[in-house]
């Protein structure tokens, strides 16, 4: 027996759970390397000091559940919280816990075992991405209203219009009403009306017969039919002209189409959600856009916020479009270096989600270094950057590299400064001909320049 | 000469701080994004000002959180667990965020005042100074 127990520490090392012990007063005695390696902090550095110094949990404050445990002598299991980590990173965790107490029954203190659930989390989060909102990534107040909005109005089966700049992600709103709705299992129908002009978007949407017009050799059936039991998307819906509205109301409103060329009248059980970026409601004051149809498809009206107007949702999709876009270079996540953060976080993004993509894709194209670096964004983002918290020193020489076709580029490099010379010799490790390239001046005037200013 | 003037006019425009520091039982919480209460505190070389509370909801949000010290007029936060995530966030609405510290509040606010707190910060440098100083908290 005594031989097993003398075995304990050395089970307790090799598991691969997290173990550690506190004494009364919530002072760490041990740690075993699991904890070390899910932590981050090294044994000694843990030791001695209290719990919530090393772990930094989301319930240290108020809902501990070693300290309910020590005070009710109940153990606790799988509970899930979240810590930081040493690199004050979130580390999600399923703890339990029990109380230590010596052969005579006097309380020691309590025993906390905890297993990361990174990779878990990770998996998850994918498999919601991909069933619950698609794409749609926030926490923001906005957004989350949004989302608990979504399951009652995609259960109503009633129009939809939503709302939002540009690049907002009107589309994926949609989708998500569609995969949440009861018709789910039929098809999901876009159409970009604004892409077509009056008579392609007529017959586009409610098909035709054979020789209906010039070249109509086989009969095709519209989005509508296409669409039936399911949801048809009209996106751009403000763009549409005064004479295809009257069609388009007339189609809602009876329930049923009628082909070009075609003498009857097809019935279609559609649920609509349109999308515009375009006010509305002033353009039905304008008398550009009918009030009928306007009331019609507004039943649900969604708002989606600007990105500058939800800034706390960039970290998000920071993360959410690095992971896609890794996947789909088949390159590892580079991680951004804290000035890059800081300038994607001051741009304003008037191309809203979508800008943002694609600057992250651009970044991650153009980096050749192990983080991605300001100089891999694009001069606008730097430039809002450079504004409030770099200097324009580190916005401008890498306008050299990578945006030869912008104007500003054919600024004099004779009159770059100390700053910027060494910005762009540590961009190429000092290789001087490289540099001079960049700055497109010769080696001779950067080496003058150089020792002007006493970087030879 | 212009130099010496924007440095002159800076020293004498800028020479107070105000901390926030959150706050749980008298001593710096473990996580900033959970805290429900800060201390904030103006601290210049040789004064520290009177100190007073501010409660945080629970449910605020990050950036709801930092706007809010920011409208209490402060400069830096000095707190123990700071996700890294929003680090950037707090640096556009001009925060400055020290995190890694632990201790009583007295504590904390007494060696930030002489300088002698030391933070958490990324890379080797850093973690061969926290080796050497023994950890995160100067304690």
């Amino acid at each position: 027996m005594s031989e097993v127990s003398q075995l304990y520490p050395l089970i307790v090392e090799s598991i691969h759970d997290g173990v550690f012990t506190v004494d009364e007063s919530f002072r760490i005695t041990s740690f075993n390397a699991a904890a070390e390696k899910i932590i981050g902090i090294k044994r000694e550095e843990a030791i001695g000091k209290n719990c919530h110094e090393v772990f930094r949990t989301n319930i240290c404050q108020k809902k501990c559940a070693l300290r309910q445990t020590i005070e009710t002598g109940k153990p606790a299991g799988d509970v899930r919280i979240n810590a930081l980590n040493a690199q004050m990173e979130t580390v999600p965790l399923e703890i339990s816990t029990a109380v230590l107490k010596d052969n005579d029954g006097k309380l020691l203190g309590g025993v906390e075992i905890f297993r990361d659930l990174s990779q878990e989390e990770l998996l998850r989060s994918e498999l919601s991405d991909r069933h619950m909102f698609e794409d749609m990534v926030g926490r923001s107040k906005a957004m989350e209203e949004i989302f608990a909005l979504l399951p009652n109005i995609a259960d109503a089966d009633i129009p939809v219009l939503v709302r939002g700049p540009s690049g907002t992600g009107k589309e994926l709103v949609a989708s998500a009403i569609h995969n949440l709705s009861r018709r789910s299992n039929k098809p999901f129908i876009r159409v970009n009306c604004g892409a077509l002009p009056d008579t392609l978007l007529e017959s586009e949407l409610f098909g035709y017969e054979r020789g209906a017009f010039t070249g109509a050799m086989t009969p095709k059936p519209g989005r509508f039919a296409q669409a039936d039991g399911g949801t048809l998307f009209l996106d751009e819906i403000g763009d549409i002209s005064p004479a295809f509205q009257i069609k388009l109301l007339r189609a809602l409103e009876e329930g049923e189409i009628q082909p070009l060329g075609s003498t009857k009248t097809i019935q279609v059980n559609v649920r609509l959600v349109c999308a515009t970026n375009r006010n509305l409601e002033k353009l039905v004051d304008e008398g550009v856009f009918r009030e009928d149809l306007y009331y019609r498809i507004r039943v649900v009206p969604i708002d989606i916020p600007a990105l500058k107007d939800r800034k706390e949702d960039i970290p998000f999709l920071i993360e959410h479009f690095t992971r896609r876009i890794s996947a789909k270079l088949g390159r590892k996540a580079k991680p951004f270096s804290p000035k890059t953060l800081r300038c994607l976080y001051d741009y304003d993004y008037p191309g809203n989600i979508r800008e943002l993509r694609n600057i992250l894709e651009r970044a991650f194209v153009l980096c050749k270094n192990a983080s991605v670096q300001p100089h891999s964004l694009p001069l606008e983002v730097r430039l809002a950057c450079a504004g409030d918290h770099t200097t324009a020193d580190e916005a401008l020489p890498s306008t050299a590299s990578h945006e030869k076709q912008i104007p500003t580029h054919h600024r004099s490099y004779e009159s770059a400064s100390k700053s910027e010379l060494r910005t762009v010799l540590d961009d190429v490790g000092w290789n001087r001909e490289k540099a001079a390239k960049r700055l497109q001046i010769s080696r001779t005037t950067l080496w003058r320049r150089m020792k002007d200013e006493h970087l030879a | 000469m212009l130099l010496a003037r924007i440095l002159l006019l800076r020293c004498s425009v800028k020479r107070f701080e105000t901390i926030a520091i959150p706050t749980w039982k008298n001593e710096v919480a473990p996580r900033f994004g959970v805290a429900d209460e800060f201390t904030i505190v103006t601290i210049d070389s040789n004064t520290v000002g009177v100190p007073r509370m501010v409660q945080m909801n629970e449910s605020l949000c990050w950036n709801e959180r930092l706007a809010l010290l920011r409208e209490h007029g402060v400069d830096v936060v000095v707190c123990s667990g700071f996700n890294q995530r929003f680090l950037p966030l707090a640096q556009s609405l001009g925060l400055d965020v020290k995190c890694g510290v632990n201790g009583t509040i007295e504590w904390v606010v007494e060696k930030y005042q002489k300088k002698e707190l030391i933070y958490f910060q990324r890379g080797c440098a850093q973690r061969r100074l926290r080796k050497r100083k023994g950890g995160f908290c100067a304690r």
